[in-house]
């Protein structure tokens, strides 16, 4: 059975409709039966993947952005952000994009931001009379930018994956979400001007409004400060950064008094099945990229990329296309795990840096997010307002080109990515 | 049986959050411990991993129960109701199996490793698959139970 075999197997049942893990479960199964290999392999292999001290960090930064999404600390940042663009043009969509970047700072998860706090951005733009799927689309886009802004659980599954440093991964992604934001947000400010979208707070903020603004956010807003100081002095590691948030996160939500024992417990269920049907799939591709590495295939993939071009620049292409359309296809977490061993070697050959490439990964990965057919931001912002997947896929269209711009600005200037963390960590 | 592995699925719910809970206790403990009194604990780390590896394997029936996998609908959604029933069928018999070999290779596991001890707390291995193991019975009889659903036409509502 040769890893092409397998690959084509584990498409095949993707495409039926069998859950994912379980798609990469059966040929891996299969593989060991067929080659004769101890089935005890399977379970242990699973096992030992999840047995992860970074992956702790799944959980707890899952549990954070539910605590946050039910305890008003995501309308707080959604309020601060309007007082720092709300009076632009276009004001209310300039800040969704800032509310998720802000977001993105404490939860680390895209979905988390569209569940969240895309159903508060959306109600308020359709307020404005902003049609449903200009909207859904903005907050598709910008929810893009979460995973590559520390913290990062996709970011903290590729270190594990590329036994990378997390920390430099995470720093790694500071400049990169930032060259998005500002490109996402010139777009919507030339959308504004060309569709005459209102300004999202029509009067000056009165010096009290703002003291109050302040009062109501600003201790939601210490969160990304004290996360990313305690993760630069080594108070704690990136995946411990994920139980701070959890216990910051239950302060502020007794401490804004909207969060009882029932919805704390709410939350916590949610946490468990969104944590396990994530690492479900962990697990799965632990023992899935395990037959693939038996059969040699990072190896054939090496020799294959290496014999089309040495240069990075041209593989770095190559790569793009490769993660551009498993994003379309595959869940972020299982093709880190399945395309990270295989891309990764030629690559590092070609001289290119693991952290360069782990944030270019991740980010697009985060794309496929909002491509059909299996874009799951979009899938979500379905359901939430209410319209045709298709007519968000369409909306999201014009984001995708200046995603598209930012990912070559990331791949192809490295210093992008490298700079801050060799300048704070050397 | 729908009312007993719901009934079921529960239980495994509740033992599951115990974890998460001791999950987060662990680390805090562990950052507290490090940071104010110098002295992290390797115990607490393991505990914490255990806690994480059992949540996962317990909730993973619970999601099959509740039909919450994460899964690619896209195309089948498109397929004549009787196509999709027939792939409903072949969806729940691939996971009855691999739940069974599943079963089977923890078997094989326990059988070489049922008397090894974990590192750090000196726990048997037996002890620490009981969490994967009941998972995996769960499984296999929440699988089976949809498989019997989908040869009958049955559709019962998640």
């Amino acid at each position: 059975m040769s890893g092409v075999m397998i690959i084509l197997l584990f498409l095949v049942l993707i495409m039926a409709g069998l859950p994912i893990a379980f798609s990469m479960g059966i040929p891996a199964a299969l593989y060991l039966l067929v080659e004769g290999i101890p089935v005890s392999v399977m379970v242990q292999r699973m096992v030992a993947s999840l047995n992860s001290f970074p992956l702790l960090a799944v959980p707890l930064f899952i549990m954070a952005a539910g605590l946050m999404n039910s305890s008003g600390i995501t309308n707080r940042l959604f309020e601060f952000a309007k007082l720092l663009v709300g009076r632009l043009k276009g004001g209310l969509a300039q800040v969704n994009i800032v509310a998720s970047l802000i977001f993105a700072g404490i939860s680390g998860a895209a979905l988390a931001d569209v569940g969240g706090l895309g159903n508060i951005e959306i109600d308020a733009m359709t307020k404005q009379k902003y049609p449903k799927d200009a909207a859904a689309a903005v907050t598709a886009a910008s929810a893009v930018v979460g995973p590559i802004f520390p913290p990062s659980i996709p970011l903290i599954i590729y270190g594990a994956a590329a036994e990378t440093s997390s920390m430099r991964l995470l720093i790694a992604g500071v400049i990169p979400a930032l060259i998005v934001v500002v490109l996402l947000m010139l777009q919507v400010g030339y959308f504004a001007a060309k569709r005459n979208y209102p300004r999202g707070v029509e009067e000056k903020y009165t010096r009290s409004q703002i003291i109050e603004v302040l009062k109501r956010g600003l201790p939601a807003m210490m969160m990304p400060v004290i996360l990313m100081t305690g993760m630069l002095s080594g108070y704690f590691s990136p995946t411990e950064v994920g139980a701070i948030t959890v216990t910051y996160a239950i302060i502020l939500s007794f401490m804004y008094k909207e969060l009882s024992v029932k919805g704390f417990l709410k939350v916590c269920r949610d946490t468990l099945r969104s944590t396990a049907s994530v690492l479900i799939i962990v697990a799965s591709a632990a023992i899935f990229a395990w037959t693939l590495t038996v059969e040699q295939l990072p190896q054939q993939v090496s020799v294959i990329m290496l014999t089309i071009s040495e240069n990075p620049f041209v593989l770095l292409i190559l790569a793009n296309i490769v993660l551009l359309t498993a994003g379309m296809f595959i869940e972020t977490t299982a093709a880190i795990l399945v395309l990270t061993p295989i891309l990764l070697p030629p690559l590092i050959m070609a001289g290119v840096n693991p952290v360069h490439f782990g944030v270019v990964m991740v980010f697009n990965l985060m794309i496929g997010m909002i491509t059909p057919p299996v874009g799951m931001s979009v899938y979500m912002l379905s359901s939430l307002v209410k319209l045709p997947v298709g007519n968000i896929f369409k909306a999201v269209t014009p984001y995708f080109i200046t995603l598209l711009l930012s990912l070559l600005i990331i791949t192809y200037v490295p210093q992008v990515t490298l700079w801050l963390p060799n300048m704070m960590m050397n | 049986m729908h009312t007993f592995l719901r009934r079921t699925g529960k239980y495994f719910e509740n033992i599951s959050l115990v974890f998460l809970l001791l999950l987060l206790a662990c680390v805090l403990i562990q950052i507290i411990m490090r940071n104010f009194f110098d002295s992290g604990s390797v115990k607490l780390e393991e505990l914490a991993r255990i806690c994480l590896v059992s949540l996962v394997f317990l909730m993973v029936p619970v999601l099959i129960v509740d039909k919450q996998h994460i899964i690619v609908d896209l195309f089948i959604n498109y397929l004549p109701s009787k196509v999709r029933r027939i792939f409903e069928a072949v969806i729940q018999s691939l996971s009855f199996g691999l739940a069974v070999f599943l079963l089977y290779s923890i078997r094989q596991v326990m059988l070489r490793n049922w008397s090894v001890s974990t590192p750090a707390l000196r726990m048997p291995n037996s002890i620490l698959y009981i969490p994967i193991v009941l998972g995996l019975l769960f499984m296999a009889l929440g699988t089976f139970v949809y498989l019997l659903d989908a040869i009958r036409n049955k559709e019962e509502a998640p």
